[in-house]
């Protein structure tokens, strides 16, 4: 094991809800209101069964299978061809969802705070600090994580600002019609990616001993944050111009005037763009470990040719439409891929245990 | 290839030591008579070492007491042991190590028909009193600072720590200055882990001049051209013993009036020592307004710059008017106005570092005000910019190391760029680069963000406040990396 890829236990919390906090807060409550209207909260809820339901199977494939690593692993389940393969699946998954948020926050902030720079610099920009901070392994990632995370605790300040402000009658009838809410689910999805980071960072954790309760907690925590920002948000200006906008947290905080600064638009992007910055670092270091696993090119050559591709890939998600539409339409791909693969691995891995066991 | 073996005859000896000592006009070499009738020489370097002393204690018992033959080399010990009126001696029969002796303060005694030299401690240790440090003043903490003696240094921190568990190691540093160091620390606190990598770093110095612990820190460091201070320089000895309690260790080193302490973490370099001797609440207070002060430094000025520049919209109407107010007229860009203002500071405060302090504080503030006053009124700046970077260069008084002091206000200037070219963007790569750029420092294997990053949540009652001081007063986890490893905690 790499000295520079291992994490202790408390940095897989970190880790795994710093690798899905991301784009989702601002846009989230937009995609999901388009469906469920007044309820989209409770899809968001709903939703986060997704990402337990990655960190749970994870673990036990890889108890199963005492923890060795993901190739080795993936090789005693798949065999080695089709491990080759799915490892490739699972880079480019990274590479899409990097270029996705980092093309989200271009978007962004060519949007309110930086109208003046093109999109593209932006995007070249941050795939360089990106890559500053993703080249020396995950421990690096994990540390810095831990560091973000106390910011995290502010963007859930922002929203208990906002929540007596609000109109009840905005969330009323909780819910609506219970098609909708499953309808408005696969719109979380983007939201809650990241996730399968812990397929790649499980056997790279020191104390293994809880990781299962630790992974549950950072799922549990996203899954809060985002209901907790989404309904604060249709609850301030109801689902009708929630699902109008694109990025409708953002417009909450800008409605608000305080002192020197107007509104907490500012102070919002600066601990949300760093925040970001870091969801990013997690996926380009999953897209580079899998690159690295799959085509045996050392990791930091990995981490700069990954780098690469995800910038470009960037560029094609420019504006926020397209960068919506494109993602609404593969994220189901991807999602469903990984759910397979983990449900097979899992099956597969439980077998193998119980013939084994057999054997013995 | 010089012989360095002494033989039996003074004179070759003494020319054989010769060839080790600078022939300077201070290097004595009195001859004397032991007994009335043994030749002998002592050798000393004037005011290295303590004339007077030598006299009293070494030459005057040798040519007035000793009645009583040296025939053989075993001889002189009990001589040196009967005769000789200092604390302490030894035997030495190399020239070369007999003469850095000589050149490091010590006597030397080489007698005719002897193959081995008397090696005396007779350093002169005329320095500077203990006095109050200038450049980390205290108003709750002791009033006493290092000076340039060593060995009264390592008295100070032997005062302060009566515990057999202090260790004191003595090693040489720099092939040309031979500058006599010292590692300290306490046994049965520090990590052995770390221990042992503090040695392999420090005692392995290959230099060949040794001047202050400033220089000596550029070579155990592992990152030089990281801005950070990767260990901490104090000349005072209650903060070292505050460490060396914590389970860190301290280099001082001859003629060097600061103790160099490992390892060290960011967040130390903001915590005053003052903040545990004031009540609690005041404490967290002055930490806190020493961590904004710290932030203001940093972004306040490429804040105020991005807005004026590229975000006018963010500002509310009143506050918007008030800066259009006080900008009219002014010729200079924003990123102009605020970079001169600053470089006039820097170098109003570069001279009043030079100058005699009375001189130098008058130089810095009737400077400031009478600069600040002419460019207001030339128009060449605003006042607004002005209060801004007023409040900038106050807020760099706050960081308590001057290192670090040094540090922040030179990211000030990398930060305005960045705000010149990417406005609100630029700001928050600065931070970011700056937030990776420390996680991934370490200061001898300790990560330089500990306890935050990795967690340590023991040690959480002492970063950006500070718990109740019994508490406090915790060996940290954060510097034990042996336990982090044997809990699989790292």
């Amino acid at each position: 094991m790499n000295k520079n890829n291992t994490i202790t236990r408390n940095q897989y919390f970190f880790v795994i809800q710093s690798a899905m906090i991301g784009i989702g807060i601002i846009t989230l409550a937009s995609g999901v209101t388009k469906k469920a209207q007044q309820s989209g909260w409770i899809a968001v809820i709903l939703a986060g069964i997704y990402p337990i339901l990655c960190v749970l199977l994870s673990y036990e494939i890889y108890k199963d299978l005492n923890f060795v690593e993901y190739t080795q692993a993936s090789e005693q389940i798949y065999g080695k061809f089709l491990t080759k393969i799915f490892t490739f699946l699972f880079s480019f998954n990274f590479i899409f969802l990097e270029a996705a948020v980092v093309s989200g926050l271009a978007n962004e902030l060519t949007f309110s705070t930086t109208k003046f720079l093109s999109p593209y610099v932006l995007i070249f920009i941050t795939s360089a600090l990106i890559y500053y901070n993703t080249v020396d392994g995950l421990k690096i990632i994990a540390r810095l994580s831990e560091l973000v995370f106390y910011l995290t605790i502010f963007i859930f300040l922002i929203p208990i600002y906002f929540i007596n402000k609000g109109d009840i009658t905005n969330v009323l009838p909780i819910v609506s019609d219970y098609g909708s809410i499953i309808k408005a689910i696969p719109t979380t999805f983007f939201a809650y990616s990241g996730v399968e980071l812990s397929i790649a960072i499980i056997p790279m954790i020191t104390n293994k001993m809880g990781t299962k309760g630790v992974g549950i907690a950072a799922c549990i925590f996203t899954t809060t944050l985002y209901t907790f920002v989404t309904f604060v948000t249709i609850l301030f200006i109801g689902w009708k111009l929630t699902s109008q906008l694109k990025y409708p947290f953002l417009y909450l905080v800008a409605t608000t005037e305080i002192p020197v600064i107007s509104n907490f638009e500012p102070l919002f992007i600066f601990i949300w763009g760093n925040k970001i910055f870091q969801t990013a670092a997690c996926m380009h270091f999953g897209a580079t470990y899998y690159f690295s696993e799959a085509t045996k090119i050392p990791y930091k050559i990995s981490c700069a040719v990954t780098c690469i591709l995800a910038a470009l890939l960037g560029l094609i998600l420019v504006p926020e439409h397209n960068r919506g539409s494109i993602t609404d339409k593969v994220m189901p791909f991807l999602v469903g891929y990984i759910i397979l693969w983990l449900i097979t691995a899992f099956l597969i891995s439980k077998f193998k245990k119980v013939k084994k066991n057999a054997k013995a | 290839m010089i012989e360095q073996v002494l033989v039996q005859d003074y004179n070759k000896n003494l020319q054989l030591i010769s060839n080790f000592v600078a022939q300077n006009s201070n290097f004595i070499k009195k001859e004397i008579l032991i007994n009335g009738k043994i030749n002998a020489y002592v050798l000393f370097i004037d005011g290295l070492a303590n004339k007077s002393y030598v006299e009293e204690s070494i030459i005057k018992p040798l040519m007035y007491k000793v009645d009583e033959d040296i025939t053989k080399d075993e001889d002189i010990y009990e001589i040196a042991k009967k005769y000789l009126v200092v604390s302490s001696f030894r035997l030495n029969n190399n020239a070369k190590d007999i003469g850095a002796e000589i050149l490091s303060g010590k006597t030397a005694v080489i007698i005719d028909g002897i193959k081995t030299a008397m090696i005396i401690d007779s350093l002169n240790d005329k320095y500077r009193d203990i006095q109050e440090s200038t450049s980390e003043k205290s108003i709750l903490g002791t009033r006493e600072s290092f000076t340039e003696n060593i060995n009264l240094n390592l008295t100070i921190i032997q005062r302060k720590i009566k515990s057999p568990s202090l260790k004191i190691e003595r090693f040489v540093v720099g092939e040309k200055t031979r500058t006599e160091a010292a590692l300290v620390y306490v046994e049965d606190i520090i990590d052995k882990e770390l221990l042992n990598t503090i040695k392999s770093r420090v005692l392995t110095v290959k230099a060949p001049a040794m001047h202050t612990t400033g220089v000596f820190e550029q070579f155990i460091e592992r990152r030089p051209f990281n801005l950070f201070p990767q260990a901490k320089n104090t000349e005072r000895p209650d903060k070292v013993v505050f460490d060396l309690l914590e389970g860190k260790a301290a280099i001082f080193f001859a003629e060097s009036s600061s103790a160099l302490v490992v390892p060290a973490t960011f967040i130390e370099f903001f915590q005053g020592f003052e903040d545990y001797s004031e009540r609690l609440v005041i404490a967290n207070f002055s930490r806190i307004t020493r961590f904004i002060a710290v932030i203001s430094v940093l972004i306040l000025g490429p804040i105020y710059l991005t807005l004026l520049l590229y975000n006018a919209e963010l500002l509310p109407y009143q506050l918007m008017m008030v800066i259009i107010n006080s900008r009219k007229g002014i010729p200079l860009p924003p990123f102009l106005e605020i970079l001169a203002m600053e470089i006039a500071i820097e170098i109003l405060r570069e001279g009043g570092v030079r100058l005699p302090n009375p001189v130098g504080t008058t130089l810095a503030i009737v400077g400031g005000i009478v600069i600040g006053d002419a460019a207001t009124r030339a128009n060449l700046v605003s006042h607004a910019t002005l209060f801004i970077v007023a409040i900038t260069v106050v807020s760099t008084f706050l960081i308590p190391n001057y290192q670090m002091a040094l540090c922040i206000r030179f990211l000030r200037f990398p930060m305005l760029i960045l705000a010149q070219m990417f406005g609100f963007y630029g700001i928050l790569i600065g931070f970011y680069i700056l937030l990776v750029a420390l996680v991934k420092l370490d200061s001898f294997g300790i990560p330089y963000f500990s306890p935050m990053a990795p967690s340590r949540f023991k040690d959480f009652g002492d970063v950006f406040v500070r718990d109740q001081i019994k508490k406090v007063f915790n060996e940290p986890v954060s510097l034990k990396p042996s336990l982090a490893r044997r809990n699989k905690d790292e």
